[in-house]
Order: structure tokens, then sequence, then C-alpha cells
């Protein structure tokens, strides 16, 4: 890797974060096959959501009847839309926080620490949410806990919880990384 | 009220001001209630969670934002802002009225704020600055005016309002609309003041036109746009369909507008649409789903009940109440924007405006105003840094405005809803019945 | 002392929120304060089908609710159209021994759960924001499309042997959807219920008794077991006194409740025996036949040999 140009730090993190931010724009133009699966899946989603709904609105109000079951159907692909969006939005960094300390200190190692603080933190915690979800799943395969409607299998809809989240695990990691090696001044 | 909850309520509190996404500081919370409490095995909670984001109810808001986000890729913006400035943009300080009345009317289409801040700001700024108006004072006026989205409906703050309290959503979606319509005449008030001090070139109709024949053809291109709220709302108020079933009436009709009439959407960006309104949905649910969580543990906790009585403590006297509830809120509005607020504040709330024997209806009106101040109001302003950044306009100086906006209007506002229910309840009691 | 969380449905004030308070008190005095109850009302724990996860799971300690099936297809029997042709066969059913409480009984124990009694809510009927022609007659078709609750498969398919159509509107909106005309009516509750949440949306109530409502009284059985012996038997002890204490004020509560809503200006339609016998009539014959597998095959030979031999 390149030297810092001056023994300063703060100029080192700064190309340091640069890097990163480059790194990050590249990414985003030209996203990678997990990212274009998670949009497959998001688009097919939301396409499911509408046709269904538009279905149960001409069914109901043109012909008066509803088909049964529809509206457990949509709240179930509703839910895959829900945490692939948000692991989507992970990975764009789109998830909504209200940081003080970004707008409280200047750019600096103190700011810098408590972001990649902030990160990992995050990573820990989703991760362990993760767990959770894995756990609720696992329970809903042993105890074969049936929709009440459509009577599928409730772990198909609930796999989505711990697929979602352990991506949002995975991309906050690698945002905390990427935090660190500016904090370090490194690529 | 025990000092277990205190300590969690400080975690939470550093946890969001530390820069954790607002989710996982709910998690963040959730945790060390879970780790200190006596709850057993807590992957339960997850049911908690799940219980809110899979009903069928929420469906309204990836429908919502999906028809918003097709309208405004279709190019609404431009138009609706030609028809409010042919109307408008020869009175004095009329631009400034054509972002108040154009966000409003935006905000019929779309339920988030800030995509009213990106569809009209990017367009509106700029242009009223080479007008001459204070790039500052356009800039928080889009920002102030964006709020709106979420008083008009259909409103995602108000859907999770609804969903969360179990009272009704389309009762919900009138209670801000009166409240709503104040701000906008304050807006354009106090736009009159400050315009009159700026040196502010007039509009001038088009050559060949007479303004009358301007307002025709601008409306003409318009009317598709002007259309899309009177058929969601004649949809839900006419007795046709359910809130829900309105938003997927809002998204088959806001595809061929686009595409077809409108044509400023390609078939190709249909997709980009999709994904990024999935992507939206998501990191909106995602935060209801830890919120969920952490607010079912409260109530295990009994904390609605134990801050009833911190309230009732001070006072008996409900409007010593009610302006305890706003201040609480207004806490709230300091930490976070108004979708957390919401989810965190409504359950909190309940019992407390329950003893008052408030409807819940009224208090969304209420919750909805003041945290939809919150949302430009420091340290937490999301909609006001957002507009910033948009309108490339320094803070300090939007300062000044925004202390204008928020004890001019909104902060009178909010009191008036808190304290005359008609303002809320006249709506629905009309089209309801209630 | 042990506090345990009881979760109900019931808002503060309803009969079944009372009666848990009154459960919980007589359980407190009964074990000289060794164990506590604190009754959480009015859904705050979850909804239903959320809640008996979490008595299995032991998040929840006790619940006073509806039993979902999501877990076992045999609990529809809690709704199970036209079961019942008045009070006294309910009761019969579903106190100890009873051939209801032997299939739930069964049931929640192969889920971990101890069944400690059964709260009558009353029997059950539907709400119309209109009026209601012939409701007594099983063969008229119908302009009014009824809303049944999301899952209630054997009220869907029974109230369209009746004429009607069906819709599932999702709680929080059913008031507004009465109201504004996008449903007619309600199916799935009681003139309590009703009163308590639909009145103003209400203009006409058919008490068609077409199912016993009831919440069951269900603890994690572990956390059951992890008391002590005597203290076990003071709560088994206390839910079967609620038990039998609700059956007997159970007619006379309906007919309370029928008269609140009189009161309060809503139309009410009772059905004659006559009308009560050809409506039941025609879904034990067309309807059970249909929704039998919403029980499953054994559960439904024991209803109709327990139905066969009451002499319906
Ligand atoms: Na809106
Ligand atoms: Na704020």
């Amino acid at each position: 890797m390149e030297p810092s140009p001056s023994g300063d730090p703060l100029s080192a993190m700064r190309l340091a974060r640069d890097r990163v931010q480059a790194q990050r724009e590249q990414r985003a133009a030209r996203p990678g096959r997990l990212i274009m699966l998670q949009r497959c899946v998001m688009v097919a989603t939301g396409v499911a959501v509408t046709t269904l709904m538009s279905i149960q609105i001409v069914t109901r109000y043109l012909f008066g009847f509803s088909i049964y079951g529809i509206e457990e159907l949509m709240s179930f692909i509703a839910v895959w839309l829900y945490f692939i969006g948000s692991a989507h939005g992970a990975w764009g960094r789109g998830q909504i926080s209200a940081s003080l300390l970004d707008v409280a200190l200047p750019f600096g190692q103190m700011q810098q620490a408590c972001r990649t603080l902030a990160c990992l933190v995050t990573t820990v915690l989703c991760g362990w949410m993760t767990v959770w979800s894995a756990q609720y799943f696992l329970n809903s395969v042993h105890r074969h806990l049936m929709s009440l409607e459509v009577g599928i299998p409730m772990a198909w809809v609930n796999i989505s919880m711990p697929i979602g989240l352990a991506l949002m695990t995975f991309y906050f990691l690698i945002e905390t990384l990427e935090e660190f090696s500016i904090l370090r001044g490194r690529t | 009220m025990s000092s277990l909850i205190i300590i969690d309520t400080l975690v939470l509190i550093a946890l969001l001001v530390m820069g954790v996404p607002v989710p996982l500081s709910f998690a963040g919370a959730v945790l060390v209630l879970v780790c200190f409490g006596d709850l057993g095995n807590a992957a339960f909670l997850i049911g908690a969670g799940y219980g809110k984001v899979s009903s069928v109810i929420v469906i309204a808001l990836p429908l919502y934002i999906l028809a918003g986000n097709l309208m405004s890729q279709g190019g609404i913006a431009n138009r609706l802002i030609d028809f409010a400035d042919s109307i408008f943009g020869r009175m004095r300080g009329g631009l400034g009225i054509v972002v108040v009345i154009t966000t409003a009317v935006f905000g019929a289409i779309s339920g988030m704020a800030t995509s009213a801040v990106a569809a009209i700001g990017t367009i509106m700024i700029p242009r009223m600055v080479e007008r001459g108006y204070d790039r500052a004072y356009a800039t928080t006026l889009v920002a102030a005016s964006s709020v709106l989205a979420l008083l008009i409906p259909p409103s995602a703050s108000m859907i999770l309002y609804g969903w969360v309290t179990g009272t009704s959503i389309a009762a919900s979606f009138l209670a801000p609309i009166i409240p709503g319509l104040l701000l906008i005449l304050l807006f354009i008030f106090w736009n009159r003041v400050f315009a009159s001090r700026m040196r502010i070139e007039q509009t001038q109709a088009p050559a060949g036109m007479t303004p009358f024949q301007n307002v025709r053809a601008k409306g003409r291109r318009a009317s598709w746009a002007l259309l899309m709220p009177m058929v969601i709302l004649g949809c839900i108020y006419g007795g046709v369909t359910t809130p829900t079933e309105a938003a997927a009436i809002a998204v088959v009709y806001a595809i061929p507008v686009s595409l077809f009439i409108y044509r400023d959407l390609k078939p190709k960006g249909l997709w980009q649409v999709f994904w990024y309104s999935a992507e939206t949905t998501g990191v909106l649910m995602i935060l209801v789903f830890f919120a969920a969580m952490f607010s079912r543990l409260l109530t295990m906790e009994n904390v609605p009940q134990q801050i009833l009585e911190v309230f009732l403590m001070v006072s008996d006297n409900p409007i010593v109440l009610l302006l305890l509830v706003n201040l609480f809120l207004i806490m709230i509005g300091m930490l976070m924007e108004d979708v957390s607020g919401i989810l965190l504040a409504a359950p909190m709330l309940l019992p407390v405006i329950k003893e008052i024997g408030m409807d819940p209806v009224q208090f969304a009106a209420i919750i909805a105003t003041n945290l939809g101040m919150g949302l430009i109001t420091p340290p937490t302003a999301p909609i006001l840094y957002f507009a910033a950044l948009v309108g490339k306009a320094p803070l300090a100086p939007m300062l000044r405005y925004m202390l204008v906006f928020v004890f001019l209007a909104y902060l009178p506002v909010v009191l008036l809803t808190t304290y005359i229910p008609e303002l809320s309840l006249f709506l629905p009691r009309l089209l309801l019945g209630r | 002392a042990t506090t345990l969380r009881l979760s109900t449905l019931d808002k503060p004030g309803s009969d079944g929120e009372i009666a848990a308070q009154e459960l919980a008190k007589r359980v407190e005095a009964g074990t000289d304060g060794r164990v506590k109850i604190k009754v959480y009302p009015a859904s705050q724990l979850g909804d239903w089908v959320e809640v008996h996860d979490q008595v299995v799971g032991g998040a929840v300690d006790i619940a006073m609710q509806p039993l979902a099936t999501s877990s076992d297809r045999r609990l529809a029997i809690g709704w199970f159209p036209y079961l019942y042709t008045s009070y006294e066969e309910a009761e019969k059913a579903n106190i100890r021994g009873g051939f209801v409480d032997e299939i739930v009984s069964q049931v929640t124990a192969d889920q971990g759960l101890k069944l400690l009694g059964i709260f009558g809510v009353g029997m059950g009927g539907a709400g119309f924001a209109k009026d209601v022609a012939d409701p007594g007659n099983p063969d008229v078709k119908r302009t009014l499309k009824v809303r049944v609750w999301p899952g209630g498969t054997t009220h869907r398919v029974m109230m369209e042997r009746f004429g009607y159509s069906v819709a599932t509107v999702p709680w929080a909106e059913l008031f507004t959807a009465m109201q504004t005309g996008v449903v007619d009516g309600q199916i799935g509750g009681t003139a309590e219920m009703t009163y308590d949440n639909l009145k103003e949306a209400t203009k006409t109530w058919v008490q068609f008794n077409d199912h016993f409502e009831s919440n069951w009284i269900f603890m994690n059985a572990k956390r059951f077991q992890s008391l002590d012996p005597a203290d076990q038997k003071v709560l088994e002890d206390v839910g079967q006194q609620i038990t039998k204490e609700r059956f007997a004020q159970l007619k006379v509560r309906d007919a309370e409740q029928l008269q609140r809503l009189k009161d309060f200006g809503v139309k009410v339609v009772e059905l004659d025996q006559a009308q009560l016998d050809a409506l039941s009539k025609a879904v034990r014959s067309d309807v059970w036949p249909k929704i039998a597998d919403e029980l499953g095959d054994e559960a439904y030979q024991r209803v109709k040999q327990a139905v066969g031999s009451g002499g319906s």
C-alpha cells in the first residue's frame, strides 16, 4: 500500500477514507451476483404482492367472491420482501440511523473510532438477532407449524428472517472492516 | 420506574447517539432487558416482531411507497410545479407558495417526506434561488413543507400508527388533514413575510397565452397526477375498498400513467423503481420488526402503566396531561424520526390517552403533527439535513427560518390539534360517521 | 413467591377480563401468596396465534383465549359450527370429561400445555350493517357480503351454504369496512364482542347460535409442574371453579348482552327453535362433510359419534 504522504495520521485517514469511498461507489455501480439475486427476489415479491392484491380486488368487487387464503399468501410474500429489502438496505448503507456524534465531532480519530465502534456493535447485535431468528425458525420446523389458511409450513416463511438478518450481519461486518481500515489509515 | 428500565433507556439513547442504526439500537435495548430480566429463552420475541410485520394491513406500506415512487419517476413533480406556478407564480412570494402547494399535493400521492424533498427540492430550490430567494430560506421552506407528506393521506406513518394501536387506518388517514391545511396557511403567511424582504422577480405568463389559458393548459398536463389522490381517497371513503386494496389500485394506476401517458419512466426504469421501493420498505419494516420486540418487552415490564402513573403524579388535569404527552413526543422527536417515534411512543402513551378519554383517532393527528415537527428539529432532523444536502445550503442560516416554522407554525398547530378535538375528528365523523 | 403472566384478548372490564382477575385473586389467596398472577388484558402480549406459541415456549405462563389451529387442526373443534343445539349440550361437552374437553386436553398435552379449564364466552351470531331478510332460512341466495376471521374456514363454508358471500377483512379495518360498505356484516363473535367493538356500525344482530365461543384456560406444562403440588391443585381447582361458575350464568349473560344491543338501537333477531333446527340440519348435512378435514379424521369421527349419541 502507498505510504501516507506525511507522517500525519489525519491525512492518512483522509486518504483511506477516499479509497473506501471509491470502493463503495464502484460496488454500487457494479453490484455483484448476490445483490442481483436479492434484487430479483425484491422485484418478484413486489410484483407478486401487487398482482395478488389486484386479483383480490377484481374477484371481490367485480365477481363478489374472494380466493381463500390469498391474503395470507400475500403477507408471507411480503415478509420475504421486507427481509431481503432490508438486507439490500444494509448493503447500500441505507438503514435509518440518527448519529449525533457524526455531526458533533469533526472528522478525526475520535469520530472515526466512534464510527468503527458503532459498526462493530451493530454487527454483533445483528448477529445475535440472526441466532434468535434461526431458533425461532427451527422451532417452527420442530413443531410442524402450519399456516392457518393456505396450510403451508410456517418454516418457509420464517426462514426469510434468519436469511435476511444473516445478510445484514454480513454487510455490517464489511462496513466495520472498512471503517476500521480508515481508522488505521490504511486500506 | 425500575432502575433496569432507566438503564435500558440510557443504553438505547447511547446506541442511537453513537450511530447504531435505529432498528439495531432497539435490538440492543431488547438484549439488555433480556439479559438482566427474567424471561428465559427470549427467541419468542422474534414472534412479536414477526406478528407485526406479517399483517395484511401493513402491505399498504410497500404498495403506497411503490405507487409514490412510480409517479415521482414518471415526472409528476414537474407537472405539478408548472400547474401550481401557473396559478400562484405571479403573486407576491409566488414561488414559495408553489413549493407549499406542490409538496401538499405531492404528499397526497406519496407517503414519505423524503420523496417530497427529493422530487420537489431538486427542481424548486435552484429555481427560487435564481429568482432572488435566499438559498437557506428556499431549502428550509422545502423541508418544512415536505413534512406535509405524512399529514396528508396516504401516509406511511399513519399506516403504522393505525396498525400498532389497532386504530382504523382509514380514520387515521383523515385525522391529520385539517391540521395539515392549517400548516399550509401558516407556511403561506410566513412565506409572504419573508419574501417581502427579498428582491424577487415575478413570473410572467408565456407569451401568446392569457393567464387563464395558461392555467388550463398546465392543469391538463397535471391532470393524471391530480386524479390519483382522488382515485385513492374515492376508493377508501366511497366504500369501495380497504386502504390496503386502494394502495394496489394506486400502483395499477401509476404504472400506465408514468409509462405510457407521461412517458418519463422507461420500462427499464420500472425494474429499478421496484427494487428501490422494496429496499425503502425493507428498511422501514426492519424498524417495525425490532420496535415491536422492544415494545412487547416494555409491555411485559409494565412500562406504559408506569408512564401513566408518573404522569398522574404530576397532575390529573387533562390539560396538563396532554401538555406532558406533547413534551414526551417532542423529546422523542429530538432523538428519532417519525416512524421510529410512532412505533415507540404510540403504545407507551396509549394508556395516558385512554385515561384522558381521548379518541385514538385524535391522538393520530397529535402524534403526526408533533413527530412531523421532529423531522426538522435538531439534533435529529433528518428532513432538514436531507433538504440541506439537496439544496446545497449551509445549515447555520437555515436554523433561523427553521425556528420560525417550528415555533410560529408547527407548535401552534400541535397545540390546536391537542386541545380542539374537532380539528382531527371532524373529517372522520363526516366521512366515516364515527 | 412466583409471578405468572396471564394473557387474555379481552379488554379491561369485559366478563373475560374480570374472570381472569378473579382467577388471579383466588390463586393468590389459595396459595397464601406463593403464586401471584399478573393479568395482561387486551392482547398486550400479542394476538392469539402468537400468544399460543408463547405459552408453548414458556414466555407467557397462562392464557385465556382460543387455541390456534396452526399447531394442530383438531383445535378447530373450538368453533366447529352447530356442534351443540343448546347451552346444556355445550356445557356437557366442554366440562371435565366431556368429548370436547377430552380432545382438547389430549392435543394440548401433546404440545406441552396444561388445560386448566374453559371460560364460556357465549353463543355466536352475526352482526350486519344492513337488514337481513329471513335469516333463519338456509336456502336463500343473498347479496350480503360477510367478513370471516382469517383462518375461519369452517364459517366461510357455512356462510356460503347460507347464501352469503364471504370476505376476510383484517380486524382493525372491520369497523370502517362495515361502515363504508366494503363488507356488510361479520360472523365469528358474540353479542358482547359486537357491542364492545362494532355497535355503531351494526344495524342488525342475528343470534345464529352457530358456534359456542370459548376461551380455554391453559398453562405451560413445565411451568405448572415446577410449582409445589399443593399449588398445582389450587390452580386446577380454581380453573374448574371459574369454568363451572361461568356455565351457570352463561344463558343469563347472553340474554343481557342481547338486551344491551337492543337498548343501543340494534335490531336483534332471535331465531325460534324450528329455524335453529333448520340451520343446524343444513350445516350438519352439507357443511360438516366439507370441513371434516379441518378436524382430521379421528376427531371428526369422535364428534359424529358424540353428537349422534347425544340425539340431535
Ligand atoms: Na402522504
Ligand atoms: Na428532531
